[in-house]
């Protein structure tokens, strides 16, 4: 539990800044800092604090996001359930949208935590499914296709007493081999046997000579292949055969229609309620097994060891139901609930020996396990993460070097591409931009998922190889894939035979990282064209971490002249308007940065010109000149603001807070150990995983809740 | 009655007594049912939000009057028929917006039904203030299963930077329980639905479902003793956050003690999945008549898009995103694409309402006559960021309360918070002040 650490040394004397910011009657939330803070303020705070025992900042009760929910869920239970889509979108501060602060919860998640438990629940509780299936129309349910088709109610038959057929749809749950037919006798007439027809989907697949009798139907059918989904299974009556002078009447009998399968395909994974309940009633005795299953399921679910205390509140729910007379698995199911109900689930709680007192210390071995695992996860810490906790093994560098490294290996650190890379490089945002249709009618949803795959699939290379992520902006390679070497009008192109990305090297001027990457190009974009502006707003913002401030009052929005065609080309029209100096402070740089893209139009295809204008890509930022995509990417490569911003984008990410004055020195020795580490990915994960923010906490200034800042009043 | 199990043994009886203040204030239960006098149809209230303000000049009806003596303006012509039910206000205007920074969205959005001017954060230091429809939703609600819904069509953005330096959650929510709670909109109509009417499971006995109910207050009791436990061992701020937990578990418990168990009217087909932008507000529009005329819920807070909104309204002819043409700089081709977008909106607002009207009570008016149906943008022209001089439609006399059929030009600028005001005490509030601004005067329609 939740237990001291050893002291560490004070936190030495305050900042100037820090002296700035506590002054008044309360100390809310630390001062976020100000992205455009002169860099001479900020090289003064990194003078003069000390060097040890930095200030951890506050870790504020952390709701899981949406992502963080589902991805939980995902490694408790094993399903494929993604029950947060539908919660309420979060928040976002600081550029991502987990950060604890600003995660709020409102009445409306209890209710959707509510239903999210359920539905995970009842699926755990599902009886599992093994392969092969036996989908079944029964006559009493079945559609006779035509009206010449008698039924008789009292066997269950369908009664083909004509030459009809009858035909009932089943649903496939995956696509294999099958065996499709009918159960089916025939009532014997004439010179010979009943004969059927059995079709799929309107297709014949076989016909069959019914010889079964009424005592002994029998199933006829044939394998095929089918997809997954629905299909139409029907067989038909090919020889009806009736004298009346003798009163012989030859009919098919069919009890119902089949497909059987998948063959030789292994059952989909049946351990889910094994999951949830790892014994058996008859084993042990259904009470006891239901607090083993309980005591399991708490512990990893809230990340830590659950007292008997805790486990008897836990196991109360289920005497009620059990007692209420609704059965053992309702019951279980409702002490499981109560476990995924509670704020030890809901959210990750890190306690302090003292609430109010500033004084950094270690956190638990638990707490650190989760911090690890939502950091790289972005889930709940796996067994074997917990089992280090549980023996104090996360406690040396090695030890947290270790665990860092086989998470990174596992391929749940995919989270890191969603999550981290999706909100820093906007890979997330592709899904919403939206070229005008009328003059970008090739962008389409597929082209939009080709868009995200290669700029996932690229990030993902820096996780997986020894790379520098400078190369990130000077690879001269990508992903593409069928849809997207057209889009870049690769000539040549041979996809792979999955029909999925490939990786290929760029030659030529025209693309190389992710400056040049079409979704990122799109995303910055508005519908109808190009905005230079908001490209070089990304630059300084997630590339640079010196975002331009908003601009004044009265003009925002009126920076690009607005929507819309115009005659000029777009750089004529914002060199225009540049020439107000108000503007022109920003937008200098800003522009600048976005000229040099220009001949990457709002869906990120080469041109060359912009409205029958050729194209100047040429500017300049404190005098050094660039000209296209390429040569900017090598400016800012060459640029130290670059691997610092990467450095303090990760720190905000690991951390779920704001980066603050006081992060500053720590800020600069994970650089060190970033630059030391040739700039890899991995080389900075491990310096903040290892860093005293990421493995200390502090209690928080109490505040006076009435005492809240406004407006006006600092 | 079924065998009543005590819960209280989950809570070891102490958890139970513990209370909190904020909480005891949720529901006030001796304020319920405040119908109408005499007549005990429920009355409603609707907070419709449109994003990007409108083309102002089409919109204001040319001079002000009742009955014949005013005539609709060519932007509220799909309204045409509902004439009759209407009532534009001129002279409206939240000066708790104003603050000399950019950023008009997000505080024209956020302080929209609070009046408030909201703390500039990127999101660890919201602060806002409790917004109308919550001060209002106890003196209407009646037991009804929803306090208050808050729905709209937007989710929210894929990446983070709102507005100029103002958390997300301003643009995104209008509806706020308390200065650092928004509260989140639902914007998916199966979720919504199901949330109205799945909870109903015809195959249960009676019995059945009042042990369920137990089952399920129990639950809920056990998260709330966790939490008070917890509580008591946590710092300001995370308790804080805690508190929202606790709010929402004693919120959900209520409702569930409260709920009948017969719905008051047969369930509409759910919805399917996936729909349009276009369907999906025709989709809105119904579950919002229909959890009215089932009363499930008696305040609602609808936006039909977030605060300054990129929207392209592409399947109206017009090319462009919504916030950036609201920005039309007098250009008559960017006003006419505004005014365009604009006459949509008044349309789907007009959907709401004629179906509302056409909704039948049992002495035989609508259930629109019973309801105060309010539209207004955070802003009233896009270009200027204007937050004065606001537009102001509300549809329905909520129960004879206030004439219709009128354009009042109010002549002097009158804060937007004295307008709320007058709504709270019509919905039989006792409060004397709202927002930054009231002047404790109301503003009569």
């Amino acid at each position: 539990m939740a237990g001291p650490g050893p002291g560490v040394e004070s936190s030495g004397p305050r900042t100037p800044l820090d002296t700035l910011r506590v002054r008044g009657k309360i100390d809310f939330p630390k001062t976020p800092m100000r992205r455009t803070l002169p860099l001479l303020l900020l090289a003064l705070a990194a003078c003069e604090a000390p060097d040890t025992a930095p200030d951890p900042g506050e870790f504020v009760l952390h709701r899981l996001n949406r992502a963080e929910y589902n991805n939980t869920v995902r490694d408790l239970f094993g399903t494929s359930l993604t029950p947060a889509d539908d919660f309420p979108a979060d928040d976002f501060g600081f550029g991502y949208d987990h950060i604890s602060a600003v995660l709020s919860l409102s009445p409306l998640h209890i209710e959707l935590y509510e239903r999210a438990a359920d539905q995970l629940l009842r699926e755990a509780f599902a009886p599992p499914v093994v392969y092969p299936l036996d989908l079944v129309a029964e006559a009493e349910d079945g559609l006779a296709s035509q009206a010449t088709a008698g039924f008789d109610f009292g066997a269950g038959f369908w009664s083909l007493n004509a030459q009809g057929s009858i035909a009932a749809t089943l649903e496939v749950p995956e696509a294999g081999t099958y065996v499709a037919g009918a159960r089916a006798y025939g009532q014997l007439a004439g010179d010979e046997p009943a004969r059927m027809a059995l079709y799929v989907d309107d297709v014949l697949v076989d016909r069959f000579e019914v010889t079964s009798v009424a005592s002994d139907a029998e199933r006829y059918g044939a394998e095929l292949t089918l997809g997954e989904g629905p299909h139409e299974v029907r067989v038909a009556f090919l020889n009806d055969y009736e004298a009346p002078a003798t009163g012989a009447d030859r009919n098919l009998m069919v009890d119902h229609l089949f497909l059987s399968g998948p063959l030789g395909v292994p059952s989909p994974e049946s351990d889910r309620r094994s999951r949830v309940q790892p014994c058996s009633t008859e084993e042990m005795g259904a009470r006891t097994c239901a607090a083993l299953s309980i005591h399991t399921f708490a512990e990893r679910a809230w990340r830590r060891p659950v007292s008997s205390t805790e486990l008897e509140a836990l196991l109360s729910i289920y005497d009620l139901v059990i007692d209420g007379g609704d059965g053992f698995d309702f019951a279980l199911q409702q002490g499981l609930k109560a476990v995924l109900m509670s704020p030890h689930f809901l959210f990750r709680i890190e306690r302090d020996e003292s609430t109010s007192s500033t004084e950094p210390h270690p956190v638990t071995q638990f707490e650190l396990a989760a911090r690890l695992s939502y950091f790289l996860w972005s889930s709940t810490p796996d067994d074997v993460l917990l089992g280090a906790a549980r023996a104090g093994d996360l406690s040396s560098d090695e030890q947290i070097a270790g665990q860092v490294r086989r998470m990174l290996a596992d391929a749940k650190s995919q989270a890191l591409v969603d999550n981290f890379a999706g909100q820093w490089l906007y890979i997330r945002a592709v899904d919403d931009a939206a070229p005008d249709g009328a003059t970008w009618p090739d962008f389409d949803e597929e082209l939009r998922t080709s868009l995200k795959g290669e700029m996932s699939a690229f990030f993902l290379t820096f996780l997986e190889e020894d790379r520098s992520m400078v190369e990130l902006l000077t690879a001269r390679e990508s992903f593409v894939d069928a849809r997207l070497a057209e889009h870049y009008g690769l000539e040549g192109f041979e996809p792979p035979a999955d029909g999925g990305f490939a990786r290929v090297a760029f030659s030529g001027s025209q693309r190389g990282g992710v400056l040049t990457q079409a979704g990122m190009l799109a995303s910055t974009s508005y519908p109808l064209r190009t905005s230079p502006t908001r490209r070089g707003k990304w630059i300084m913002e997630q590339l640079l971490c010196s975002a331009p401030p908003p601009p004044p009052p009265g003009v925002e929005g009126l920076e690009e002249g607005g929507e819309g065609p115009v005659p000029e080309t777009v750089r004529e029209q914002l060199e225009a308007h540049v020439s107000d100096p108000t503007c022109a402070s920003c937008h200098v740089r800003m522009d600048a940065y976005g000229f040099a893209l220009e001949h990457y139009d709002a869906v990120g295809v080469w041109r060359e010109d912009d409205r029958g204008q050729p194209i100047d890509a040429t500017a300049a930022v404190d005098g050094v000149p660039f000209d296209g995509g390429l040569e900017l990417a090598q400016v800012l490569a060459d640029d130290r603001s670059l691997t610092r911003c990467m450095g303090q984008q990760l720190y905000t990410y690991a951390l779920a807070r704001g980066p603050q004055t006081s992060d500053w020195p720590l800020l600069n020795r994970i650089h060190g150990e970033f630059e030391e580490g040739g700039f890899r990915l991995t080389a900075l994960v491990e310096a903040i995983a290892l860093s005293p923010a990421f493995r200390n906490r502090r209690g928080g200034q109490e505040l006076v809740e009435a005492d809240a800042p406004r407006e006006g009043e600092e | 009655m079924s065998k009543r199990l005590s819960r209280r043994h989950i809570l070891g009886g102490a958890a139970a007594a513990i209370s909190l203040p904020f909480l005891e204030a949720m529901l006030p239960r001796g304020s319920r049912a405040y119908a109408d006098q005499g007549s005990g149809i429920p009355r409603r209230m609707l907070f419709y939000f449109l994003p990007n303000g409108l083309h102002m000049p089409a919109w204001w009806p040319e001079a002000a009057g009742e009955g014949d003596a005013w005539s609709l303006s060519p932007m509220l012509e799909p309204l045409a028929d509902m004439k009759e039910q209407l009532v534009v206000l001129r002279g409206l205007a939240n000066r708790p917006a104003i603050v000399p920074v950019a950023g008009d969205h997000a505080r024209g959005t956020g302080s929209f039904l609070t009046c408030r001017t909201v703390n500039k954060s990127e999101g660890d230091a919201i602060y806002n203030g409790i917004s109308v429809d919550q001060v209002i939703a106890p003196y209407l609600c009646g037991g009804a299963l929803f306090p208050s819904m808050q729905l709209g069509i937007d989710g929210g953005g894929t990446v983070g930077a709102c507005d100029s330096g103002y958390s997300c959650a301003y643009i995104r929510n209008i509806s706020w329980a308390g200065p650092t709670t928004p509260l989140a909109k639902l914007v998916n109509p199966q979720i919504i639905f199901d949330r109205m009417f799945a909870g109903f499971d015809p195959s249960l006995t009676a019995e059945g479902r009042e042990r369920r109910r137990m089952y399920r207050s129990s639950i809920l009791d056990l998260g709330l003793s966790d939490g008070l436990a917890l509580r008591s061992s946590l710092g300001v701020r995370d308790r804080l956050k805690l508190d929202e937990y606790l709010n929402g578990v004693r919120e959900l418990e209520l409702r569930i003690q409260t709920s009948n168990d017969e719905l008051a009217c047969a369930a509409p087909d759910r919805p399917d999945e996936d729909p349009t932008y276009v369907e999906r507000v025709a989709l809105l529009t119904e579950l919002i008549a229909v959890a009215l005329e089932c009363d499930m819920s008696r305040v609602v807070s609808f936006m039909l898009g977030n605060g300054s909104s990129y929207r392209s309204f592409s399947f109206l002819g017009v090319g462009g995103a919504h916030h950036e043409l609201s920005h039309h700089q007098d250009d008559p081709v960017k006003q006419q694409m505004l005014q365009t977008i604009g006459t949509w909106e008044m349309e789907q607002f007009g959907n709401l309402i004629r179906r509302l009207s056409q909704t039948e009570e049992v002495d035989g008016s609508s259930l629109l006559d019973h309801c105060a149906v309010m539209l207004s943008s955070e802003i009233a022209d896009g270009n200027a960021h204007q937050h004065v001089d606001l537009p102001m439609l509300v549809a329905g006399g909520f129960g004879g309360q206030w004439e219709t059929n009128r354009f009042v030009d109010l002549g002097a600028e009158r804060p937007l918070a004295d307008f709320y005001l007058g709504l709270i005490q019509a919905a039989g509030g006792t409060e004397t002040t709202f927002g930054d601004d009231s002047t404790g005067t109301t503003v009569e329609l």
